[in-house]
């Protein structure tokens, strides 16, 4: 497989192999993350073949280093808008469940925090996960960006599924606490 | 805030944390010194378990049988309800156990109880106070160990650990025909466990088993300082107990405390978590366990009885 520096070489030349690498590369990656949001292997090819289009029209003038998480959050957004339109209709994917669960932690919608951007958001959940054990991290992070399975997350990082359960319970209360004590209503 | 819009931020969060969850995958293999270990730890067992075999199969009572209600691999049975230790509690797998196990799925860990009556100690006031703090491991569908070829998913091997964190296989169980599951630990998945404690707010959960009772009870540590329970037995009728239904302490104990079982313990005088005799769970449970060290004990079952379901003797009824 190409380096990310000769993929993104092959967009600025043009190239149609730049898709063709790109999907060779992180294609799995990619459906794989937008079927866990859809639940639909049709919905994830199109929503990945929709980022590669993305890609296609950002590479030039964009350099994205690094090229996997840059195309897995174009992936993430296209699949997140997808499910918007399809909420209403499907109620079954990992993504549901992993937001379920959150359910807990976050309050309904439209209270004052709406106010707040998701910029600002983003960045008081990254002080919170730089206050996590890498272990822990990269646990949230899989369950809640890449929205893997407790099975896929117990086999990434050798722990059971039970062990997986508890220490995401726990990261989650903590954020609650986190979010809370930063004026962020929950 | 809502899950949308936390979705929205996590897909702005920095790519570094993206990249380090992409890249991280924690190494399972094996160090040699474990390989090695562990083969060197079973020739030690097996000849072990071959000088200590005439005494595990000793008659209750009988000169060199040790306590009646002695529980093998399980532990002796005869500690008595001590002081509460939470602490030494631990949902998670040893780093042993993640080594050796890291290819089959649904490993449980399981402590065990000191004593079966324990629910009818007066003193006892934490879960903990009933535990002792060795765990075993329960292999599912590997009733003759990892190494030999699957057996089924109505079996599971116990996975002992020995003195120097060394595990190693140390019996095995299984149903002789088909049996709806959760059946004690056979079948019992963390899945399950997690459905049945979905409506309370735990801290995590710990995986036990009173041995003689041929009961599971997953206990569910909780912040309010009022534990739960969930119980699988293999013989609810005999304790009072539903399973998949959550029990604070005090229920627990009552429960089993006013079950056949309970009353037979009562009866027998064992209030002090000395059990006497093994208390009457109406017929012969129908698994077969085999020891290890125990010659031939590795091969097929063989037919017990005339009814179709039967035992082979574990070594704390012997």
């Amino acid at each position: 497989m190409l380096e990310d520096e000769r993929i993104i070489d092959l967009f600025f030349a043009r190239s149609e192999q730049a898709i063709q690498a790109l999907d060779q590369k992180y294609g799995k990656v990619c459906h794989r993350l937008s079927y866990n949001i859809l639940n639909s292997p049709e919905d994830a090819e199109e929503c990945v073949s929709e980022a590669y289009l993305g890609v296609w029209n950002a590479i030039p003038p964009a350099r994205p280093n690094p090229l996997q998480a840059y195309i897995c959050k174009i992936v993430r957004n296209i699949s997140l808008k997808c499910w918007e339109h399809k909420a209403a209709a499907k109620r079954n994917s990992v993504f549901d469940v992993a937001m379920q669960e959150l359910e807990d932690t976050l309050s309904a919608p439209d209270t004052v925090e709406s106010e707040l951007e998701a910029r600002e958001l983003a960045r008081i959940i990254e002080d919170f996960l730089e206050a996590q054990t890498k272990e822990n991290r990269v646990i949230f992070m899989r369950r809640y960006a890449y929205m893997d399975s407790y099975t896929d997350i117990a086999a990434r990082v050798s722990l059971t599924e039970n062990n997986v359960a508890v220490r995401l319970n726990r990261i989650r209360r903590k954020m609650k606490q986190y979010l809370l004590e930063r004026g962020i209503s929950v | 805030m809502n899950k949308v819009k936390f979705a929205a931020a996590m897909s702005l969060v920095d790519d570094q944390y993206y990249e380090e969850a992409a890249a991280y995958q924690r190494k399972r293999r094996i160090p040699v010194w474990v390989r090695w270990g562990a083969l060197a730890a079973c020739l030690c067992l097996v000849v072990a378990g071959a000088l200590a075999l005439p005494h595990l199969i000793q008659p209750n009572g009988a000169e060199g049988g040790g306590p009646s209600n002695a529980g093998g691999l399980w532990g002796n049975g005869t500690e008595t309800i001590g002081p509460a230790h939470r602490e030494d509690f631990s949902p998670e797998m040893s780093q042993e156990a993640v080594s050796l196990f890291q290819d089959i799925p649904g490993v449980l860990k399981v402590y065990q109880t000191t004593v079966d009556s324990w629910f009818l100690s007066d003193s006892l006031t934490d879960y903990s106070q009933a535990l002792t703090g060795k765990a075993v491991y329960i292999v599912p569908n590997y009733s003759e160990g990892i190494d030999r070829p699957p057996t089924g998913p109505l079996s599971y091997a116990v996975y002992v650990t020995g003195e120097d964190g060394t595990l190693t296989w140390g019996g095995g169980v299984s149903l002789p025909e088909e049996h709806s599951v959760p059946y004690a630990l056979i079948g019992l998945t963390d899945d399950i466990i997690l459905k049945d404690l979905s409506g309370i707010d735990y801290e995590d959960y710990i995986i036990t088993q009173s041995t003689r009772l041929y009961t599971v009870i997953v206990w569910a540590r909780c912040a309010d300082g009022e534990d739960r329970f969930v119980s699988y037995s293999s013989r609810p009728e005999f304790l009072g107990l539903v399973d998949h239904v959550v029990y604070t302490l005090e229920e627990l104990q009552q429960r089993l405390s006013n079950s056949s079982v309970g009353q037979s313990l009562t009866d027998s005088g064992d209030t002090d978590g000395s059990i006497g005799k093994q208390p009457s769970l109406g017929p012969s449970l129908d698994f077969s366990l085999s020891l290890k060290g125990t010659p031939g004990s590795r091969s097929p079952r063989t037919s017990g009885g005339t009814s179709g379901p039967h035992r082979r003797c574990p070594p704390w009824s012997r």
